[in-house]
């Protein structure tokens, strides 16, 4: 006698991949901020 | 960016990362390199007690002046790209220069006031200036260079001369509510240039027209 069970497949979303669109770079010296982009 | 006198939060903005602190005090001077890329920035608040300087580097940039006191002067400039820089309820006492270069750029200044002089430089290509509901004391220059440019004043204090040169290209300029304390020139330069000239007040003169 054979029994049958059905195996579910489901399939889940992954978390969001966040990625950085870019890096900022920050300094401080003397009163001068300064701010720099990456090149993206 | 905000500032709020000489404490200034930098906040990264759309997954940007920052290396380094983003809390600062005792700032006097700000100089902001965006290097290449397609960029945002926003910089609101004050008093900044110095210097503003932002560097757009190559790329389609966009720079947003929103809400905001700088007591020194002001530059921003820009390279290849299309660029917009954006001022809006802010206040100046120093001189402010805009340079976007080339590329199809766009300066927008509403509702603000300059204590020093206004300079605007958007270079070739077809560039958009708009400046509405303004006051401006110092010596204003707006130069759009080549190409088909549109310049839109609107509603506008110009206490001291003012230069519009709109240079080569079928160029056109809309004048509407805007007071002239001083000889000044909108000069549209080689091409079929338009003018659209409505409640205008005090010694303008107008050359390059039909």
């Amino acid at each position: 006698m054979y029994t049958s069970r059905s195996n579910l497949l489901r399939m889940e979303h992954l978390e969001d991949r966040s990625l950085p669109a870019g890096t900022v770079t920050t300094a401080f010296a003397l009163g001068n901020l300064t701010i720099t982009g990456d090149p993206q | 960016m905000h500032i709020n006198g000489g404490n200034v939060t930098v906040h990264g903005k759309d997954n940007t990362a920052i290396i380094g602190p983003t809390n600062f005090a005792g700032v006097i001077n700000v100089n902001v390199n965006l290097a290449a890329g397609n960029d945002k920035l926003l910089v609101k608040g004050g008093p900044l007690a110095g210097n503003l300087n932002i560097n757009l580097g190559v790329g389609n940039d966009e720079v947003d002046l929103h809400n905001l006191t700088v007591n020194g002067p002001v530059n921003v400039v820009g390279l290849a790209g299309h660029d917009l820089v954006e001022i809006e309820d802010s206040n100046f006492l120093g001189n402010i220069t805009i340079n976007t270069a080339t590329n199809n750029d766009e300066v927008d200044i509403f509702e603000s006031s300059f204590g020093g002089n206004l300079t605007v430089l958007t270079s070739w290509h077809h560039d958009k200036v708009e400046i509405e509901d303004v006051t401006v004391a110092g010596i204003v220059q707006v130069d759009t260079g080549g190409h088909n440019d549109q310049v839109r004043i609107e509603d506008t204090d110009f206490a001291a001369a003012v230069t519009v040169l709109l240079g080569a290209g079928n160029d056109s300029i809309e004048l509407e509510e805007v007071n002239f304390a001083v000889p000044s020139v909108i000069n549209g330069g080689p091409g079929n240039d338009n003018r659209d000239v409505d409640d205008v007040a005090g010694p303008v003169a107008f050359v390059g027209f039909p």
